[in-house]
């Protein structure tokens, strides 16, 4: 037990340099998901259909290409078209397209979620579909959404490990490489997996506390 | 005021107005009765574009609705609309809901309107609850924020759908009151109603509607005491004897 304590001191520095990372490229995914995700959801539920078809066939083909062979393609295909990416900025970009293919569906679910008497009432008093998404339905979307959104956000976060296959140093990354070089496998994934779960835990226990403070503002 | 001039509506095949010729003049009270199916909550949404019609025109006054066009937002700021189930917005308060016609689509000032709105609330008798939720309301309270809420855009009439119809038997008559009141002030109101009782009091006329077509119409008294048609006759034996 003691060794455990004693090499666990001598790795964390490293491994904290790999939660950095870690959480920078799930935040930066995060963002451009969340924002990619609202922007198919409204062209979805546009009922425009050159808008909502485009959006339905990219959700779709996104969705059914595995998250590794997009990473893949976007770091390594990319370069033979000219754009030249770091491996941070491919795998935020690349998690970030997948995750915005489930926010979408997500969001699209929440919108249509909301009761068509809100519709009738915002067009009731004038409102113009812009100022009714902006003032009436997104706000009672996002209600509906938290929860499944809170655990998009969790699922996002763990698969940012996944951008460790591009070179990027975040955690998984900095475990395998130091398990590699000290042979301490048990000592250096127990503090991998204790870190993840360090980020997650708190990520559900602050979500579920957001969800009670919108309830209790109505 | 507000002209319906031969209007004809279908959802599919299935023929909901065939035909509504009538007019409502300005600060008239009109009560739509008539059973279930007959057209008119249809006929009502209409007014204000959230149904289109086919066939006919709809004219508030002299302006065509019309459902597909640009100019329908402004109609909707000059015609108020009460909903069955209130609608009120779950996530503002009720000052907010009286508010946010007049600030967010009107652009007037927000002084000026939080103003406006704390007195038309107390005036349906909701001085105490601005800052509550619509979930901390009873169904007549809300219902009475949603009458607050329609006249917060000054509007030059208010469609009423069935407003007491979701309510508890006991919170009818707070809303009926308040309804009352507007129909002194020379309120111009379009009411679909099962409220036979208001109807009689109230409107100053009532068209009875059956099958997509007035079957009757005329000042409130006359139709509800001595009906000349069969089918109002009958209609008005059921709700006024359920037993």
């Amino acid at each position: 037990m003691s060794t455990f304590v004693t090499n666990a001191t001598e790795y964390l520095p490293i491994l904290l340099r790999g939660v950095w990372l870690t959480v920078l490229t799930t935040t930066l995914a995060l963002c451009l998901a969340t924002a990619l995700g609202l922007v198919w959801a409204i062209m979805r539920t546009s009922g425009i259909s050159s808008l909502s078809v485009p959006a339905r066939f990219l959700v779709e083909f996104l969705r059914g290409i595995p998250l590794l062979v997009v990473l893949f393609y976007i770091y390594f295909v990319a370069p033979d078209i000219g754009i030249n990416l770091t491996a941070l900025q491919a795998g935020v970009l690349g998690l970030g397209l997948a995750h915005s293919c489930y926010l979408g569906e997500t969001f699209r679910a929440g919108i249509e979620a909301v009761d068509k008497g809100q519709i009738e009432a915002a067009k009731s008093i004038g409102m113009r579909r812009p100022l009714m998404m902006r003032r009436v339905v997104l706000p009672q979307a996002l209600r509906i959404v938290l929860p499944p959104y809170a655990n998009n956000m969790v699922m996002l976060l763990k698969d940012s490990s996944l951008v460790s296959v591009i070179s990027v140093q975040e955690l998984t990354m900095q475990g395998k490489m130091l398990a590699s070089s000290t042979f301490d496998n048990m000592t250096v994934f127990t503090l991998v997996a204790a870190l993840y779960l360090c980020l997650t835990i708190p990520l559900n226990f602050l979500m579920r506390r957001v969800e009670i403070h919108m309830e209790q503002a109505g | 005021m507000i002209a319906f001039d031969n209007v004809h509506k279908s959802f599919g095949r299935h023929e909901v107005l065939r035909g509504i010729d009538a007019e409502i003049a300005k600060g008239q009270v009109v009560c739509l009765i008539g059973p279930s199916g007959s057209g008119k909550s249809t006929l009502l949404r209409c007014v204000n574009g959230l149904e289109d019609y086919q066939r006919g025109r709809i004219s508030i006054d002299g302006v065509v609705v019309d459902a597909a066009s640009p100019d329908l937002h402004s109609i909707c700021t000059r015609v108020s609309m009460v909903f069955q189930k209130f609608n009120l917005f779950p996530h503002r308060t009720a000052l907010e809901n009286v508010m946010e016609g007049p600030v967010y689509v009107l652009k007037e000032d927000r002084q000026e309107v939080r103003e406006r709105a704390m007195a038309l609330l107390n005036r349906v008798g909701l001085a105490e609850k601005t800052n509550s939720y619509p979930s901390s309301l009873s169904g007549g309270q809300q219902q009475r924020v949603a009458i607050a809420r329609a006249l917060a855009m000054r509007p030059q009439a208010i469609l009423f759908d069935e407003p007491t119809s979701a309510l508890d038997p006991e919170m009818v008559g707070e809303v009926l009151q308040v309804m009352r009141v507007l129909a002194d002030e020379d309120m111009t109101m379009l009411v679909v109603t099962h409220e036979i009782q208001f109807a009689r009091e109230v409107s100053d006329r009532v068209l009875f509607l059956d099958g997509g077509r007035i079957v009757e119409q005329g000042p409130a008294g006359e139709i509800l005491r001595d009906p000349k048609h069969d089918r109002t006759r009958d209609f008005l034996r059921r709700v006024t004897h359920p037993m």
